[in-house]
């Protein structure tokens, strides 16, 4: 990848960054053989305190705790990392549509854009989630349906600028074909569709987190927000100490995720 | 969680969304809900809100305080069950929590307390031989709280009045004509024997002012001042509809004993617990059975445990053709563990379903009908006989040609428990996929018969058989919450068992015919019962004491604390 390559010139910030997103990409993979207990498994004693057999102790139900939030990163990473890659695809696919085709695709494709960015995109997203089959796919498609408009924006911006360059126009008058005009394009646009690559996904895991929190989506994929709202409706959380194995936890891996994301992005001051 | 069911609804879900940027965001907003409901009930308690309707004569009561000047007001404060609606016959919810602001302000001729029915407006009633005919003798002296006397007219009006504008909570159908005899008399013909008639209908039956409700058309849309008026012990002062807080104020001129308040004052609580425990409120009664009991042994709080009066079960959509044949919902219910459930779903607080529908500490409760302990080679051997065999090898059962995968209504409160369900289902080869809404669309989609399985609970539960109506093709009797739509379950044996038991007037003879419908319930299971639960609230004895839980529930099985009786044998402690 392009900002792995230059790594040598980034700043520690953004080396700190990456390596912590490396640990959650590794946790991910590694998953099955961290996990200590399968996530369906409820056979534990209920509300068990962290000891050496469950290291954040289980829920009410005698779930394993740190088996759901090691799923978790399964769960939340790729969804991340597709929903991430899917909506930037999208968006940036259409710009060069826009861009390609010009006058009449171009005008309605920005109008789209525009009027989806009217709302918040987390309204749309939650409402259409409400109505949509309760599904992992599901919450994955409406997050990329409806959070592509803003890579469009930009990214077509960015194109028109390029479009106009020599080597583009030459290209197209040399009646280059579809894929030597992308091959001209690419070098520009590239840091662009990256950046946008990592906000998007993190974009996706506040969004899947946020809907899971408020129930939407599939009832039993055990993302870290389904982790914190089943924390969070426990009645003595704050009575007995437990939110510190049971609710801190999700909610610093959420935070830390996208924190660390939102940091390899932005520029340094 | 409260917050986040009232969050999913509709517009206020949408606008609170778009202040959501991140997940701390949400603990903020929760914070400021809380303290708008606290505002909410500091400003309705120390005078009416300029939103707040205000009804009764705030005069009467003032006058009355500047007469005793030293002691102090007594507020009893408790908490809410929410969206109960306007205290009136027709603008209340039409679940337990509308009548149960309604019964502060409007009368029965009988009630209940904490042992059985007493005589209320009626100062006793005699049956015919025939049984077919109630007298009841008014109570004299009795007056609205608007000063106009309650006579024989009212009652007789109320029955007309509420068979032409039928009552979602009472239905009149059991009543032939009522006719007045005397100012005090009245007697209420029936169609035929109907031995719960005074449980089902004398007993919740709320009278109506003649004189007020004569003249309204629709009582569903009047909400004028006098629609608010009744003979209870208290007077609605003013109900606050955006925060769901009710102030009542005393009716000096009760017919049944002194009150021993002045003002009650109920507002919803997220945490009844956590704001009885900080003197926010009174009496908890809305908690849930584990956090009440937790509160056994703290300073100064008794902890009252009552019946179990609300079940949660299976529906069963009879559309679809595996769900309708016995031997699968049989299979069915041997895969379930219903004590694991119970104990890991829902915190142990309450019994384990049993197969018959009829709670096991009922004394119409038969123990001999059959027991389904959990048995998956047993649901398997069901499930083969029954023709479902897995012909493509992908773990899941068909069943004439149709996999057998279905989808799972739940609220969303029960994940857990779907969770559980599905994964005791997966192991007999039936597949769950699981959808949770939030429980008033899962209780309507369930009235729809727009479903396939749901696993939901409701009350109405508990007392007089009469209940087991829900199960019965013809339903007209039983509480609307635990009605199904859709095609169901249709068993002649069963309908006709009922309609006799309702008329049988010897009891062993009835315990026969409830015994004979529990034995077809637990053999054809129309439903499968999940878990009965139990009931807790806790309040603070330093305050105000003697509540108790009203046999089989107030009216029709409304398992909290709110009886109005209490207001008047109960002590005020907090002098």
């Amino acid at each position: 990848m392009h900002i792995l390559k230059k790594s040598g010139r980034l700043s520690l910030r953004k080396k700190i960054c990456l390596m912590i997103l490396g640990l959650y990409l590794l946790t991910a993979f590694l998953a099955p053989w961290i996990m200590p207990y399968k996530v369906t498994d409820f056979s534990h004693p209920s509300l068990e305190p962290p000891c050496a057999e469950y290291l954040l102790g289980t829920d009410e139900m005698g779930h394993d705790i740190f088996s759901m939030l090691i799923n978790g990163f399964r769960l939340t990473v790729a969804l991340s990392l597709i929903s991430g890659f899917l909506s930037t695809f999208l968006g940036t696919f259409l710009a060069f549509l826009a861009g390609y085709l010009g006058k009449l695709a171009d005008e309605i494709l920005t109008m789209a854009a525009s009027l989806f960015l009217i709302v918040p995109e987390l309204v749309v997203i939650m409402f259409v989630a409400v109505f949509a089959r309760p599904t992992m796919l599901n919450t994955v498609l409406v997050i990329v349906l409806f959070s592509w408009p803003r890579v469009f924006k930009i990214t077509r911006s960015k194109l028109s600028d390029c479009m106009n360059s020599s080597k583009v126009r030459y290209t197209m008058m040399m009646k280059g074909n579809v894929l030597d005009v992308i091959r001209k394009l690419l070098p520009d646009i590239l840091p662009v569709i990256q950046s946008f690559f990592i906000l998007q996904c993190n974009k996706a895991v506040m969004y899947e987190t946020t809907l899971s929190f408020f129930g939407i989506g599939d009832p039993l994929a055990k993302t870290w927000g389904k982790l914190i709202r089943a924390a969070m409706d426990y009645e003595d959380l704050y009575y007995d100490n437990t939110f510190l194995w049971y609710l801190l936890p999700p909610i610093l891996v959420v935070i830390v995720f996208t924190v660390s994301l939102a940091l390899l992005v932005t520029e340094e001051t | 969680m409260r917050f986040t069911k009232t969050m999913r609804k509709g517009v206020s879900m949408i606008l609170a969304a778009a202040m959501i940027s991140g997940l701390t965001a949400c603990g903020g907003a929760k914070k400021e809900a809380a303290a708008t409901d606290a505002a909410a009930v500091e400003t309705t308690a120390a005078s009416t809100t300029a939103a707040s309707t205000t009804v009764a004569e705030t005069t009467k009561t003032q006058t009355e305080g500047s007469e005793k000047k030293e002691t102090a007001e007594r507020v009893l404060r408790m908490d809410a069950m929410s969206n109960a609606g306007y205290p009136a016959p027709y603008l209340a919810s039409s679940k337990g929590a509308g009548y149960a602001v309604l019964q502060y302000i409007f009368d029965t001729l009988v009630w209940k307390d904490d042992k059985g029915f007493v005589n209320y407006l009626a100062e006793s009633y005699s049956v015919s031989d025939d049984n077919k005919t109630y007298t009841f003798k008014l109570r004299p002296g009795v007056k609205f709280n608007d000063g106009e006397p309650f006579t024989a007219e009212d009652v007789k009006f109320t029955f007309d009045y509420m068979t032409e504008h039928p009552y979602s909570w009472v239905s009149t159908s059991s009543v032939k004509e009522v006719r007045v005899v005397d100012e005090l008399t009245v007697e209420i013909e029936l169609n035929k024997v109907y031995v719960a008639f005074i449980a089902d209908v004398a007993a919740n039956l709320l009278m109506l002012p003649k004189h007020i409700y004569e003249k309204v058309e629709d009582p569903t849309t009047y909400t004028e001042k006098d629609a608010f008026v009744g003979t209870g012990p208290m007077m609605l002062e003013s109900y606050d509809a955006e925060a769901g807080v009710y102030t009542y104020v005393k009716n000096p001129n009760y017919f049944y004993g002194d009150v021993q308040i002045d003002r009650l004052i109920l507002s919803p609580y997220e945490d009844p617990k956590t704001a009885l425990l900080n003197g926010d409120i009174d009496a908890a009664t809305t908690t849930s059975y584990k956090q009440a009991v937790s509160m056994k042994g703290t300073d100064n709080i008794t902890v009252l445990e009552g019946q179990s009066l609300w079940l949660c079960r299976m529906y069963f959509n009879f559309d679809n053709e595996a769900l309708a044949t016995k031997e699968v919902r049989q299979a069915i219910s041997y895969a379930i563990n219903r004590q694991e459930i119970l104990d890991k779903a829902f915190n142990g607080a309450g019994i384990a379903g049993t197969a018959g529908y009829v709670h096991p500490e009922s004394p119409w409760y038969n123990a001999n009908v059959t027991v389904y302990d959990q048995d998956v080679e047993k649901a398997k051997t069901l499930l083969a006989d029954a023709g479902a065999a897995d012909s493509n090898g992908d773990g899941i059962l068909e069943f004439k040609g149709e996999p057998m995968s279905y989808e799972l209504l739940i609220s969303d409160k029960d994940e857990s428990m779907a969770e559980m369900l599905k994964a005791y289902l997966a192991e007999v080869g039936i597949e769950l996929t699981v959808k949770s809404t939030d429980d008033n669309t899962v209780k309507s989609l369930i009235q729809e018969g727009n479903f396939t399985i749901v696993a939901n609970g409701h009350g109405s539960f508990g007392g007089d058989p009469k209940y087991m109506a829900c199960l019965a093709t013809d339903t007209s009797g039983a509480a609307k919450v635990t009605t199904q739509g859709g095609t169901r379950w249709q068993n002649d044996e069963y309908d006709r068992i009922f309609a006799e038991s309702l008329q049988e007037l010897d009891q062993t003879k009835r315990e026969e015919l409830v015994d004979r419908l529990q034995e077809i319930v637990a053999d054809e299971l129309p439903t499968i019962v999940l878990y009965y639960k139990s009931n807790a609230s806790a309040y603070n004895n330093t305050v105000f004491d003697g509540f108790y839980y009203t046999m089989d529930g107030i009216s029709s099985g409304i398992p909290y604390l709110y009886n109005k009786l209490i207001l008047t044998t109960g002590t005020w402690k907090a002098e």
